[in-house]
């Protein structure tokens, strides 16, 4: 009886020994591999000469229920157009602070716009001013000022350029993005038009499901850094859109696609993992030089109590301009 | 060689006495809008003829022009400066660093006549955009709204309405008398560029069809000292004040990169006391 004890003992030792030994061994293992990978792209702060061409084509590759018609000259009344604007930021009181809220009426409709302006004027939103007393009657003959006209300057007026000031007659706006396929991740989002909050922070889409771009920086494909940015998770909705940005691959491809049907595929080039308060800010939304494409995310160390991350987890994606890169147009 | 130092001389004298535009003058940028129907005009500022054939519904690029007072006369497209009056005529102070338009319109009588206002150019804030609105057409109060939200409430001639921050992007507006719903013009794309200053102007007249909305985007001052008060392309001042702060992206848990797995802290924990055990035991039984 005790030889079986001390056998059971024996054995009991021996495996909590090796069990010990092991854990080390296996946390090692399991550590997720380290984010950072790749090098920036690119990040000369001189304007370039000509941003590469977004390419265009006359029907985008797939079609959702947000799809955004173009923009004819005219007659607008596709609210998809105006509802470019997150959702979000109409609940975000730092950025409608200076918006009446109670001016608006019919929420479900405009409730996809922020910053509205209200109805009355509000103490430092809205001025009304009349013009400086300088409106003259016409000429009735007997003005006296004589048609030399005395000036305190002989200036140097040239002769000026005018143009219509039509609406219809005015260029189109540069595309906006309206969508973002990254491939590696299988998900497909709908872009919003984000802003920042009365802090200076990005106002991401509270919907986990949408993607934000930084509507203050540049569109993707101009000279400079252009930012998408979604939420991880969230603790009501779990999984975000761009979960699994901290693993993707380098090589692997992002598509955004715009409001005029056009297209521009991206290559992941770099990943990194930044503590928030060293987020290099100056990087991200840099305006000039190379256009890349900037996603970002959160990660890094949760904290349960704050319900909020320690890191940002960036990706950089430079331009594929070589149409053999990219999967063949529909 | 006296001869070259003297033309050298000349020439240094000549170069110092030249008004130095670098310095204390930055000058004044002037628009001009054209919203009278029916009038196809020339401009002639101060003895110079700078418009010719300005038809209705035209908005000329910034000009130049050192401060001072200046002239203004609109003359009829084909009607001799030399001898016939002006259709229009005005004076005005220009001072430095302003940035005004001259706007030829109907007051709300139908009569035309000639107004200036000073534009706003101060900085934006970036993903925003300042909207003006000015009235300046024969027409009844109006309001002007965005996406079926009134903006603003009861403008009439020949009043201005400042609308910020508009968000950066485009925006269906129309235009509404005012306390109706009775749209006088649109809904129409206005695209606001962030960081931009777009001016809408009500002009002709709901009477005779010609009401009509024109739109001119000016460029905002930069935080560098502009010499010529023009600006660049509209684009906000740089620097990284007027850049994102932080980027909140994740509130769920559901990724942490860190610390140790709670599941292995347990099973060393166990192995442990396991560990223990056997080994008091191993010893225990020895005794």
């Amino acid at each position: 009886m005790i030889a079986l004890a001390r056998w059971a003992a024996r054995f009991a030792f021996s495996v909590s020994l090796l069990t010990l030994a092991a854990v080390p061994a296996w946390w090692v293992a399991s550590r997720p591999a380290p984010v950072d990978a790749g090098s920036l792209p690119g990040s000369r702060s001189q304007a370039r000469d000509t941003p590469p061409a977004v390419t265009t084509t006359t029907a985008p590759r797939t079609v959702t229920t947000a799809q955004v018609a173009p923009t004819d000259t005219g007659a607008v009344t596709d609210r998809a157009q105006a509802s470019r604007i997150d959702t979000a930021a109409v609940t975000d009181r730092a950025e409608v602070s200076r918006i009446d809220s109670a001016a608006v009426t019919d929420r479900a409709e405009v409730s996809r716009i922020d910053s509205i302006p209200p109805a009355r004027p509000l103490p430092d939103g809205t001025t009304r001013r009349a013009s400086p007393v300088a409106a003259v009657e016409p000429s009735d003959g007997s003005d006296q000022t004589g048609r030399a006209g005395q000036s305190g300057q002989a200036g140097p007026p040239t002769t000026l350029a005018a143009r219509s000031g039509r609406l219809a007659d005015l260029p189109a706006p540069a595309p906006r993005p309206v969508r973002v396929t990254v491939e590696q991740l299988g998900v497909t989002a709908e872009i919003f038009h984000i802003g920042v909050d009365e802090v200076g922070a990005l106002n991401v889409p509270e919907n986990v499901d949408h993607v934000g771009w930084y509507r203050g920086g540049v569109r993707p494909g101009q000279p400079g850094s252009a930012v998408l940015v979604a939420h991880v998770d969230s603790h009501s909705q779990g999984v975000g859109a761009f979960y699994g940005l901290a693993d993707v691959a380098l090589g692997s491809r992002v598509l955004v696609e715009d409001d005029r049907g056009g297209h521009q595929w991206w290559r992941v080039d770099a990943r990194r993992d930044y503590r928030k308060h060293e987020l290099p800010i100056d990087t991200l939304f840099r305006r000039g030089g190379d256009p890349v494409l900037t996603l970002v995310t959160c990660g890094g160390e949760f904290d349960p109590v704050t319900r909020s991350y320690d890191s940002n987890v960036v990706a950089y994606a430079t331009p594929l301009t070589d149409r053999s890169e990219g999967p063949p147009v529909g | 060689m006296r001869r070259s130092l003297a033309l050298a001389a000349v020439a240094i004298l000549a170069v110092l006495s030249l008004p130095n535009t670098a310095s204390a003058q930055t000058g004044a940028s002037v628009y001009v809008v054209h919203g009278v129907p029916g009038l196809v005009a020339d401009v002639w500022v101060s003895g110079e003829r700078t418009l010719h054939e300005f038809a209705f519904g035209t908005v000329t690029d910034a000009l130049s022009l050192p401060a001072g007072d200046y002239t203004v006369q609109i003359f009829r497209t084909g009607s001799d400066p030399a001898s016939d009056d002006p259709a229009l005529e005005m004076t005005t102070t220009v001072t430095d660093g302003a940035n005004v338009s001259i706007v030829a319109h109907l007051d709300a009588t139908g009569t035309p006549v000639l107004s200036v206002f000073e534009n706003d150019v101060s900085a934006v804030t970036p993903g925003t955009a300042r909207a003006i609105f000015r009235h300046t057409a024969e027409a009844p109060p109006v309001d002007v709204r965005a996406a079926g939200t009134p903006a603003v409430v009861g403008l009439t001639n020949p009043e201005e309405a400042t609308v910020q921050p508009v968000p950066a992007t485009t925006l269906p507006l129309d235009i509404v008398m005012s306390g109706t719903s009775d749209v006088v013009f649109g809904p129409a794309d206005v695209n606001f560029e962030s960081g931009s200053v777009v001016i809408a102007y009500a002009v002709g007249s709901t009477a005779d069809g010609t009401f009509d909305v024109l739109v001119q985007s000016v460029p905002v001052q930069t935080a560098q000292p502009a010499g010529q008060g023009t600006g660049d392309g509209g684009a906000a001042p740089g620097g990284a004040a007027d850049m994102p702060t932080a980027v909140p992206a994740g509130s769920g848990g559901l990724v942490d990169a860190t610390g140790l797995p709670v599941v292995a802290l347990a099973v060393a924990a166990a192995a442990l006391v396991v560990l223990a055990g056997s080994g008091a035991v191993l010893v225990w039984k020895r005794d």
